[in-house]
Parts: structure tokens; sequence; C-alpha cells
């Protein structure tokens, strides 16, 4: 079945959360942040990390933008309040806004660091 | 309380919009196209513009356009175009079929020979009165010999002989490329959250890297000031983009670029010109006539 994507105001009533499961360590230059992941292998992949003994952690690196955007995630702020937050912070307009943010958080989503609770239409 | 309101300057017209639509569509075909506006409620209105060598019968483009969007005015016959309710608001003629049609507004410019049509959402009195009506009552022609365009922040005007070549607009980061009938070239570019744009880089730094980076080589970097803010002129060729000059690698050596940070705005603007060798180029005045320069 073909996935349907979130409607404009799904998308912003929807709340952004961090995976609990991230390590986060400031970067020695203070504005980047790191981040590290636990990896999950399954089928194939799992065989193969356990005859390799392939890594298990990944870490990532998040540029100056990257970690305004991550820390800015609490759980509890909707897409929209992040919208606001980041184009008042910037004095972006909104839909400039939301195209970053839209940018920053799926490839956070991508990367397993955050995950996207939407409500039920 | 009067609505807030910014000016919208684009192929044919301009208008006053509220402050709070911004452009989420755009064409830069300046014989047929349209802009879209959105708010964060969703879609407000589009304005559509195309050629029409003669003047054509009002209440039936409206109708074609109602049977093009409502699945019910689909088999309307051409007399239901008669049933279109009606008024006037400057030069246009704004027409609905009742609350839940959507309303239009139609005009057809004699000079250039284009038809304009807004189409906004569901008709509402309110919002008929508050916001559209002021809309189209604000519309002013723009096709004479200076165009006038503002959009997506930027704001400035150029000779009809300009074209617009090419535009990109991503977030926080919009530019335009026009030229004009002799070859001259006109760059605009507006970024936004400039400590990230500069990271820590002065303008005089900044700018002579980001020309670099387009193929220009620097010849002179100039502190200055527009209008009371920080900016830099630079002067640089490029090599030719037409004919033999781009066969046999003859660079263009005139091009006059400035760079200006508006810190209030947190936006950082720039303008960039170039011509082959002996075409005059425009005065920064002429493109910005509000602006003052100096050093």
């Amino acid at each position: 079945m073909k996935r349907r994507g979130l409607e404009f105001g799904q998308q912003l009533s929807s709340v952004p959360m961090r995976n609990e499961k991230v390590k986060v360590c400031p970067s020695a230059d203070g504005k980047s942040l790191e981040l590290e992941i636990g990896l999950r292998h399954e089928g194939f992949m799992l065989l193969m990390h356990r005859l390799f003994k392939l890594r298990d952690r990944k870490q990532y690196s998040l540029d100056a933008v990257g970690r305004q955007v991550y820390e800015s995630i609490d759980g509890q702020k909707s897409f929209e309040q992040l919208i606001d937050e980041f184009a008042e912070r910037h004095k972006l307009t909104f839909f400039e806004s939301r195209a970053l943010l839209t940018q920053y958080i799926k490839t956070l989503m991508t990367r397993g660091l955050v995950v996207v609770a939407v409500k039920k239409p | 309380m009067a609505l807030q309101t910014r000016q919208l300057a684009w192929f044919h017209f301009q208008f006053r919009i509220p402050a709070e639509w911004e452009v989420t569509a755009y064409s830069i075909d300046d014989l047929a196209g349209r802009l879209e506006f959105s708010t964060r409620k969703g879609f407000q209105a589009r304005v559509r513009w195309e050629a029409c060598r003669q003047t054509p019968d009002i209440q039936t483009t409206m109708l074609t356009f109602l049977r093009q969007n409502m699945p019910d005015a689909e088999s309307q016959s051409p007399a239901a175009a008669m049933n279109i309710n009606t008024k006037n608001a400057g030069i246009f003629l704004m027409g609905h079929l009742g609350e839940n049609a959507p309303c239009q507004a139609v005009a057809y410019l004699e000079q250039p020979k284009i038809l304009l049509h807004w189409a906004f959402g569901p008709y509402d009195e309110r919002a008929a009165e508050d916001v559209w009506m002021p809309i189209l009552q604000s519309f002013q022609p723009n096709d004479g010999e200076i165009i006038r365009y503002a959009i997506y922040g930027m704001d400035f005007q150029l000779p009809n002989s300009y074209q617009l070549e090419d535009m990109k607009v991503l977030p926080a980061n919009v530019m335009m490329a026009f030229e004009s009938s002799n070859k001259a070239q006109a760059t605009f570019r507006r970024w936004g959250m400039p400590d990230l744009l500069l990271q820590e880089r002065s303008l005089e730094v900044f700018f002579p890297w980001f020309l670099r980076t387009q193929g220009c080589r620097i010849e002179n970097v100039e502190k200055s000031v527009v209008s009371g803010m920080e900016a830099v002129k630079i002067s640089y060729e490029k090599r030719g983009e037409h004919q033999m000059d781009r066969f046999i690698g003859r660079p263009w050596k005139n091009g006059k670029a400035w760079l200006w940070h508006d810190r209030d705005e947190m936006r950082v603007y720039a303008f960039e010109q170039i011509a082959p060798p002996k075409r005059p180029l425009l005065k920064m005045t002429d493109v910005f006539p509000h602006f003052r320069t100096g050093t």
C-alpha cells in the first residue's frame, strides 16, 4: 500500500521527540554536537555483525543549525512551535523556517536520532 | 485595525498584499504563469496571468474557471455565467457563485494584452471586504519602461530590456538573474541567517570568496555604505558568455558588485552586474531608487 504523506495541518501539530538512547556529547569547539547511537542489526546483517564483529555504535556530528534544531526538540513543543521559535531567532518567514526545519528533522529521523509523534486524524 | 500589507511587484502588476501571505509557487515566464500565496492556515490565493490577444468575455472566463475547479459546475451551461454574482474592485470584476464556490476576480490589461485572474478561497463576505477587495483595488500596472520586482523580500527595478533568465528560491537564499537585450547581466541575491553565512568572516572576505566561486576574478575590493548599512563594493572580471567572447575566453572586465548587510532585518543582499565591453552598466540608484551609497 502506498504510504500517504502528512497533511499540512497534521504536520504542524506533530511533535518531534529525541531518541532517548542517543548519547549526546558537545564537541571540542563548543559549536557542533556529537551524537552516538547504537545500531540494531537484523537478518543477514546480524549474521555479518557476529561473523565480522561489525561496529555496533555510530556517531553523527551536527553543525550549528543542526545543534539548534536538535536542542530545541524537547518532546513537548509541536512542529509549529518549533518553526515559530526558529523563525523568530533567525528572523525568517514561516515558510522559510518550515522548509529548513523539515529538512533537518527529516535527516535526524533518517539517522534514528529523532522520531515524530503524529495525532491520528 | 487596518491589515498590514507589503508590496508585491511581478510581471505586469503591482499589488499590496497582506504581510503574512507568502509566495509558495511562482513562474518566471512573463507571457503566462502564476503566483500562489499561502499562510500557516493554508492556501490563500493565486494570481495567474496569460497573454490574450483580444478582450475576453469576463463572465465566460469566470465560468470556465468554475467548470475546471468545481465538480458541480462542470455541466453548467453558458447561461449559468449570468448567475455569477459580480462586483467591481478597481479594474477587476470580482465574481462568485455562492459561499461554497471559490471567489475570483478578472481584469484585462489592454496595453500588454494580458489577462489577470485572481482565485481566492470559498466566498466569504468579510474576507472579500477586508482582504480581497483592498488587494484588487491596490493594483498598479508594471509594464512601463521600468519594471519593478518586489518578491521574496527583494525590491528593485530594472529597464524593461532586462529579462528574467533564472531564479532560485531556497529557504533563506534567493537568487534572481536578468539579462538585457545587449547581453548585460544583473544578478540579485538575498540571504538569511547571516551568522551562518558569514561564519565570522567580514564582508570584505566573504564576498570576494563568493564571487570567485561564481567564476569571477576580483580586481578591487572597497569598503562602502549602503543607506547606512555596512557594505562592500567590488570590481571584477568574468569570462564572456556570448559568441566569440565565450569561444576565445575573452573576459568582460567591467563587473561591479555590491554586498550589504541589513542587521535589523538579519539579511545579506548582493547586486552584481557585468556587460560585454563598451556596454553601459546600470547605476545603483536607478536599480534601488531609495538607496544612498557612499564610502
